[in-house]
């Protein structure tokens, strides 16, 4: 699909929740699009009634009656037209309309186990969001602290995240954990990685955080799961209205191929969870969230957000990430084109990956390898140090797991003090030119 | 088959007319009404190619006469929705929203202003629009295009002066 397509095909949709999958994709891609979309949905959601009139059983039965009495009243000397005008003036009195606000409703049921009632409450949360300038969650994660923001398993400890996010301005957020942050301040994206004293400047679509980010637009999270309640056949919903908030259950299994069980269980969407959103019962805005994940029939907390503030005061000093004396920010180059790394199998570059990192060769996997850069910073000297002289025990068969778009190669590596490790080295090559990039596992 | 035309309908109808008329009351009124004379004439709607064109036509019909009545007699729509939403929270709120929808439609000419309410309020195919207005589809979707980038612009400005402010 190219842009005029898209742009054509946009105004047949009303709702960014029946987008197609093609168009989807396309917007992934393009941020012009995205833009364009996000602008016309904005449009479309200013517009939209949220609020829903219902007649109730009496306006029909009201019509009806009107009938039959005109029928039975029906003179020559009486024109038709003031009858009706008269019955029905005098049925504005008989006649309830029963308005249903998604905000109120006394006579809605406690407990609903519907996909239906949870689409409500996201849509009335969406509508909630329309005055939010701002916000600021804390939440644990199980994780590691040092690892990316991706990372997620249930042996690990809870790492407190604070995400800042402003909606009006530049769009500004940050994602802070104590070895890492990340930030975007509207033209572009920062990724600070403390222990490794590495700080990398990306344009705005870098993927320094990924499932993570969908908490930082939650109108948009909540679009999802209304999507998803719409198609997901594997899913429950419970909506509670019993106790002071709203508490919305979503019983979910893992997505992705599991053949190779590798990252079961790694990531939220790859694992079978319940997912608890509590939503106020006065604003209908997320108040907090708790992500389970469902081992052997056990339910594991790996993720809880206890408190979310909206509408403070942040200044730009908030989102700043500041770096500390000696580290600057450093900008790969945009289009990698190592072609050693081009047109072979993912175990064919992670033997080219392995083999320089034995010759101290550096130069031949900078490129493919972003933390090993141009600078002479003490911490990318430590990392040459550590796999330096390198040498290859074995390579095992690539494998892909779950949603991770690349693939993983098993290894088994004797470092040069002797000790060994055994492992999968994730490589991908989602890029313009097909060239494998080390992404982890090591 | 009437019981069945009204449940179908109704809903529609009553928020097509509200979001003409700005009154709850005067909105269903009108639908009664439309109702009414529909189901008098039995065999038009019987043998009636598109009775929901034909629903909306008479009812938006409907809504410019008594514009144009209240118009003469000076009675202003939010005086009429005032008295009928009184005592109601969830009334203030439809009102709420009919006039922050309102004030934003207000901006566009009539004929766009017109496509995006049938478009996006009451729901409509581009088909059924232009069968309801008399105009070409394609018309229908440029006049739709146009609206929505205007009140992109009117939305994105309003952002930067809120965000100057």
């Amino acid at each position: 699909m190219n842009c005029n397509e898209f742009n054509e095909q946009l105004t047949e949709y009303i709702s960014i929740s029946q987008l197609s999958t093609e168009m989807i994709e396309h917007k992934q891609i393009c941020i012009n699009c995205k833009k364009e979309s996000e602008q016309y949905f904005n449009v479309i959601s200013s517009l939209k009634p949220k609020t829903k009139i219902i007649a109730n059983q009496e306006f029909k039965e009201s019509i009806i009656n009107n009938l039959n009495k005109t029928k039975k009243m029906k003179n020559p000397f009486i024109k038709t037209k003031t009858i009706v005008r008269i019955l029905s003036i005098a049925a504005i009195f008989i006649i309830a309309l029963i308005i249903i606000p998604l905000v109120n409703n006394n006579q809605e049921n406690l407990l609903v186990n519907s996909a239906k009632a949870a689409e409500k409450m996201f849509e009335k949360s969406i509508y909630a969001l329309r005055n939010i300038n701002n916000m600021v969650i804390t939440l644990n994660i199980r994780t590691l602290e040092g690892d990316n923001f991706e990372l997620i398993g249930s042996d690990y400890d809870f790492v407190e995240h604070t995400i800042k996010r402003e909606f009006i301005g530049g769009n500004k957020w940050k994602i802070e954990k104590p070895s890492r942050e990340v930030s975007f301040d509207g033209q572009n994206q920062y990724l600070f990685i403390k222990n490794a004293g590495y700080a990398i400047k990306g344009d705005k679509n870098a993927g320094f955080v990924e499932w993570l980010k969908k908490l930082l637009n939650p109108a948009e999270l909540f679009e999802l799961e209304i999507k998803n309640s719409q198609q997901c056949e594997n899913c429950s919903y419970t909506v509670d209205k019993s106790s002071s908030d709203i508490l919305l259950t979503i019983n979910s299994k893992a997505k992705g191929n599991f053949d190779n069980p590798y990252l079961k269980n790694s990531s939220i969407t790859e694992s079978d969870s319940k997912i608890l959103y509590t939503f106020s019962k006065e604003y209908n805005l997320l108040k907090g969230l708790k992500v389970f994940i469902i081992n052997n029939e056990k339910e594991e907390l790996i993720l809880n957000i206890e408190d979310i503030k909206y509408n403070i005061q942040l200044t730009d000093n908030d989102f700043n990430i500041n770096l500390p004396d000696g580290i600057v920010w450093q900008t790969p180059e945009k289009v990698i084109n190592n072609k050693l790394f081009a047109n072979i199998s993912s175990e064919e570059a992670a033997k080219l990956f392995f083999e320089a990192c034995s010759k101290n060769d550096w130069e031949k996997i900078k490129d493919v390898f972003a933390i090993i850069s141009d600078s002479d910073n003490k911490q990318n000297d430590e990392i040459k140090e550590y796999l330096g002289g390198l040498s290859v025990i074995s390579l095992g068969k690539s494998f892909k797991s779950g949603l991770y778009p690349g693939e993983f190669v098993p290894y088994e590596i004797k470092f040069k003090d002797g000790k060994i490790k055994e492992m999968n080295l994730a490589l991908r090559n989602d890029n313009p030119n097909k060239i494998w990039m080390i992404d982890g596992g090591l | 088959m009437i019981e069945k035309i009204v449940e179908k309908f109704q809903n529609q109808l009553i928020r097509f007319a509200f979001y003409r008329i700005g009154s709850l009351e005067v909105a269903q009124d009108i639908v009664q009404d439309v109702f009414i004379r529909f189901f008098e004439k039995k065999q038009d709607f019987k043998t009636m190619e598109n009775p929901k064109s034909f629903l909306y036509k008479s009812i938006g019909n409907q809504c410019i006469d008594y514009h144009r009545k209240n118009k003469i007699e000076f009675i202003s729509i939010d005086s009429i929705s005032e008295s009928h939403f009184i005592n109601n929270s969830n009334h203030y709120e439809l009102k709420a929203e009919y006039e922050q929808i309102t004030h934003l439609l207000n901006c566009l000419p009539e004929e766009q202003s017109e496509i995006l309410k049938l478009r996006i309020i009451d729901e409509l195919e581009f088909k059924e629009i232009a069968e309801i207005t008399g105009i070409p589809v394609a018309t229908a979707k440029s006049r739709f295009r146009y609206g929505i980038d205007k009140l992109k612009n009117k939305i994105q400005t309003k952002n930067v002066v809120n965000n100057e402010l």
